[in-house]
């Protein structure tokens, strides 16, 4: 059991990319750690670089109380589960998961005692003879795991370990680790780019964007309080609606000029912000999470916005409207980064459309809502719940 | 990747193999130094580098032996390997496409009949051929000898090309037939273009297989005007024996053609090679 | 693949324009398929294949029971004599005892060296390709020619024995050539120094289909780099072992350019194998009969030892 420190680790490739940029990171004992990210922002060499499959730039790496950068994987006493699993095809299921331990020569009484004893706990006693290619990707996953169970380990690393299977699958096995974890207490860092993996499973979460670390917390006030443009977009689902607005100061009240409508904000807004007082008079992105956007028809106490439906899903405990807003849309670099990591070609029509494009939002609706597509839609803002974002350095405004 | 930890240990390791290559080279640099040293050099100067070049050595073993130039025997050697590799191409395309796209026992008997002829090593059936051969009046002649290594590796281009067609999808033969194309030119036109990359396995392997052939051509072409460049490299030193400066020079001509190809297309030679182990 | 027609699609015709359309129609079926290649296209191939490789093994095969001089128009039957009098002469022994030591050391070294060469390739990332390639060149020189390169450095007064004389190791010199004992070793030295690069470059393909996932995954599983070696690369390369022991076995028995390159099959009969004495016997004693009985335990032996081989190696590959 140990902890793991990474202090201002940096990885840059022989041709000069920087695949990770000064990372300080620390990791409890016994804690579940969430790295989560788009494809490409280096959660996974980060993961690398701590199991010791790559070399560290700069920067040091603790585990326990030994610094690890110059030890081998075999010295570190970390196991690792890897995407695909990496089951040894030629070996059983028992060879797989006893791997380990005839690399250290344990003898033959032993293995087959701590062999059995961890197949048993993951569900694997009926197919220790098996072969990998005759398992299904569940089974698979668990040998996997076992294979890293065994060798009692300080450190846990997962790489993306459910991304191979299907969404029922992936919702059990996400329960299963969890609980594994929690009965075992072994520090564990798990790499990850779904965020609804990466909000329910962690102790802590940390968003990487680019190498760079966004922002790193609870995953509920990462949710609450985000610290950037692009934690805001990329935690939650559906997003947090995001839009433009100038800020102004009329009669002492705040108000939020939009495009088409303006938001008046309750008296005495910017008394507890005051960062926000300076942004008077400069154009702002302002954040609202869907349940934030209430239907003003039962909750007229909030700041009023007018939205067009564009579409209404009815999702049995809900009704998610999407709406377009009165306002221009935001697309820094942030956003479209959100974007692209799911839907490439669309980066480039949204750029394209540039600043003409109107914001669009998603507000979470009673399931008994009357609305419908082409109604206008009148939304109450929970001000409180409002965040506010330099449109330039993509920083949220606190 | 990541798990090369201290690359001192494998900056040692490439330093060793680099070291090996060299020596690997070591035949190569004799063969280069002592075909341009002037012939006392020789024994004066076994193994370090001439005095001086003397490109007279392949102006002399370019005269080959008994008439028949080194050149004769570059273009023979071309001439065989060309007629053969063409050959090759055509009657085993065509084989090939029959035998893949058609269902039944027949062709399965076939495509076994190939993969057998692979295995079956054929210096036994050399004798009959042979003297069969000399008999019709086709040993050492060019037709006789393309023949004879069409028919010995056809199986190896039947075996390549089948497997190739069987994984081909038949979606563009049949638009081919949908829009009226016959057979024929179906397979002219749509189906061999994207035989391409077995065409080039084919014709490479090909090439270094009949062109650094001896057993056959010295069986098929000694004494005839017709020899190729490995025959004539061997009557070559028959006649020349000790004259290493003379014998390497013929011997660079006679490997030259080959490792000039090699330079150019060696990533897919040597994946022409290697490529059976994937099954 | 031939397509079934749904009822809808027939009344209305298809939709046209899609490829394959028309073949669902009832009439076009029958006119043109797949199946109608006509199977006269492969003719020429299996008549040439036919001739040129199972008649004349057949030929072949009855002439080893002949005592035919190639000459005569009568082939007289002898049976068994040919092989009697190979069992019975020590110098057609030696030829077949000759090809068995050389092939059996050849595949074992080429093999060794090549997975070694592969291995340590495999590994390096900067001057890999040309090391592949120096390493390939060999192969894909003409063997005969390369041989007297061989003969050259093996001399009596070659470089080899020079080195060896600089390195003030005079006991190591030996008359490579001429000295039956060594002979043989000097046909090893160049098989193993030509083919090398083919063995090489079959492990590095089947190295290349084993994901380095594997490999790093035994590495923090905490095994060493011999442990890795032996119980997850090795047992991965089977289908490369197979395919590089059978056919350098198969090769290694053939063996016949080096053999006339560097010795002639000399000195006195020292490095004669079963090919040169099928030449030998044949076209140059005229003994085709004699040759063939030769040629036909060649080739005995080639199909006995890559059938075991294969079903040997096979049955380990099934294991894994």
């Amino acid at each position: 059991m140990a902890s793991v420190a990474l202090k201002d680790v940096s990885k840059v490739y022989a041709d000069g990319t920087h695949a990770v940029h000064s990372l300080d990171l620390e990791i409890e004992d016994g804690e579940f750690v969430v790295l989560v990210g788009p494809s490409g922002c280096g959660k996974t060499t980060v993961l690398r670089m701590v199991g010791g499959l790559e070399e560290i730039s700069a920067g040091e790496l603790t585990i326990g109380d030994r610094v690890a950068n110059a030890l081998g994987p075999r010295e570190r006493d970390i196991a690792m589960v890897f995407q695909n699993y990496a089951l040894y095809p030629h070996m059983s299921v028992f060879e797989n998961i006893a791997f380990p331990l005839r690399a250290q020569r344990a003898n033959r009484a032993e293995v087959k005692q701590r062999v059995e004893s961890t197949a048993r706990l993951l569900g694997l006693e009926k197919h220790l003879r098996r072969k990998p290619r005759n398992l299904s990707g569940g089974q698979r996953q668990r040998v996997a795991m076992g294979r890293a169970l065994i060798r009692q380990p300080e450190v846990f690393l997962m790489d993306e370990p459910l991304s191979n299977l299907d969404a029922n699958l992936r919702s059990e096995m996400r329960g299963e680790i969890i609980k594994l974890q929690r009965e075992l207490g072994v520090t564990t860092i798990y790499v990850t780019h779904d965020q609804v993996e990466a909000m329910t499973m962690g102790n802590r979460i940390a968003v990487l964007r680019d190498g760079l670390l966004q922002q790193e917390g609870r995953p509920q006030d990462l949710y609450q309080e985000p610290d950037n443009l692009f934690v805001a977009r990329f935690i939650g689902s559906p997003p947090m609606n995001l839009f433009r607005a100038v800020l102004q100061v009329a009669d002492g009240k705040v108000v939020c000029r939009l495009h088409g409508d303006e938001l008046v904000l309750p008296e005495g807004y910017l008394d507890r912000r005051a960062a926000l007082g300076r942004y008077v008079g400069r154009e702002v992105a302002v954040g609202v999470r869907p349940e934030h956007l209430r239907d003003a028809r039962i909750a007229p106490e909030h700041p009023r916005l007018r939205g067009e439906a564009l579409l209404v899903e009815t999702l049995g405990a809900e009704r998610q409207v999407h709406l377009r807003l009165p306002a221009a849309a935001v697309l820094t670099q942030e956003v479209l980064d959100v974007v692209r990591d799911f839907d490439a070609p669309a980066v480039e029509e949204l750029r394209a459309a540039g600043d003409d494009r109107q914001a669009e939002a998603i507000a979470r609706f009673d399931a008994d809502a009357e609305a419908a597509v082409g109604d206008t839609v009148e939304l109450g803002l929970v001000a409180e719940k409002l965040r506010f974002f330099d449109l330039d350095s993509g920083a949220s405004i606190k | 990747m990541g798990l090369f930890r201290y690359t001192i240990r494998t900056f040692g390791r490439e330093l060793a193999l680099i070291l090996i290559a060299a020596i690997w080279w070591v035949p190569f640099y004799f063969l280069i130094t002592v075909s341009l040293k002037p012939a006392d050099e020789l024994y004066t100067n076994p193994s370090g580098l001439p005095s001086h070049v003397e490109f007279s050595n392949f102006s002399s073993a370019w005269e080959g032996v008994g008439g028949v130039t080194l050149g004769d025997a570059l273009k023979s050697s071309a001439i065989i390997t060309a007629g053969s590799i063409a050959a090759l191409i055509v009657i085993g395309s065509l084989c090939a496409y029959a035998i893949a796209r058609r269902e039944g026992r027949i062709s399965t008997g076939l495509y076994a009949l190939f993969v057998f002829g692979i295995i079956i090593p054929f210096q036994l059936g050399l004798i009959p051929i042979y003297v069969t051969m000399r008999k019709v009046g086709l040993a050492g002649t060019y037709p006789g000898t393309i023949l004879l290594y069409t028919g010995l590796l056809m199986p190896l281009a039947v075996f390549l090309y089948t497997g190739f067609v069987r994984r081909l999808p038949r979606d563009y033969e049949e638009a081919a037939y949908v829009d009226g194309a016959s057979r024929l030119r179906t397979f002219i036109r749509v189906v061999f273009p994207l035989l391409r990359p077995v065409t080039a396995t084919v014709a490479m392997l090909a090439t270094v297989i009949i062109w650094n052939d001896f057993f056959i051509q010295v069986i098929f072409l000694s004494g005839s005007p017709r020899l190729t460049l490995p025959v004539a490299v061997y009557s070559f030193v028959g006649q020349y024996a000790s004259q290493w400066n003379l014998v390497f020079a013929a011997v660079i001509i006679t490997i030259l053609p080959l490792l000039a190809f090699y330079v150019f297309a060696q990533r897919q030679l040597i994946k022409g090679f290697s490529g059976g182990v994937k099954s | 693949m031939s397509s079934s027609s749904s009822p809808v699609e027939d009344t209305l015709g298809g939709t046209a324009g899609r490829p394959g359309s028309r073949l669902r129609s009832p009439t076009f079926r029958r006119t043109r398929s797949l199946t109608g290649i006509p199977l006269l296209w492969a003719l020429p191939g299996v008549a040439l294949v036919v001739a040129f490789i199972y008649v004349a093994f057949g030929a072949g095969a009855w002439y080893a029971f002949t005592s035919w001089d190639g000459v005569s128009a009568s082939a007289p039957w002898v049976g068994l004599d040919n092989f009697k009098e190979i069992v019975n002469d020590p110098s057609a022994r030696d030829a077949l005892w000759h090809t068995l030591e050389l092939t059996a050391a050849f595949v074992i070294l080429v093999n060794v060296i090549g997975l070694s060469f592969a291995l340590a390739l495999n590994r390096t990332v900067k001057s890999r390709n040309w090391l592949r390639a120096a390493l390939f060149a060999p192969v894909i020189v003409s063997p005969i020619a390369v041989s007297y390169v061989w003969q050259y450095i093996f001399a009596f007064t070659g470089p080899l024995n020079s080195l060896f004389g600089t390195l003030g190791l005079s006991s190591w010199q030996h008359d490579w050539l001429g000295d039956p004992d060594w002979a043989i070793w000097t046909i090893l030295v160049l098989l193993v120094w030509q083919y090398a690069g083919l063995t090489m470059s079959f492990y590095l393909a089947g190295l290349q289909g084993i994901p380095e996932e594997l490999d790093e995954a035994a590495a923090v599983d905490g095994a060493s780099t011999a442990f890795r070696l032996r119980r997850v690369t090795l047992p991965l390369l089977a289908p490369a072992t197979t395919v590089s022991v059978a056919l350098t076995t198969i090769f290694g028995l053939r063996v016949f350019d080096q053999v006339v390159g560097l010795t002639e099959g000399g000195p006195g009969g020292a490095t004669e194998t079963l090919a040169t004495q099928v030449y030998k016997q044949g076209f140059v004693q005229g003994r085709f009969g004699y040759s063939a009985a030769f040629a036909l335990i060649l080739t005995a032996l080639v199909a006995i030892v890559s059938l075991t081989q294969i079903a040997v190696l096979r049955r380990r590959e099934a294991r894994l």
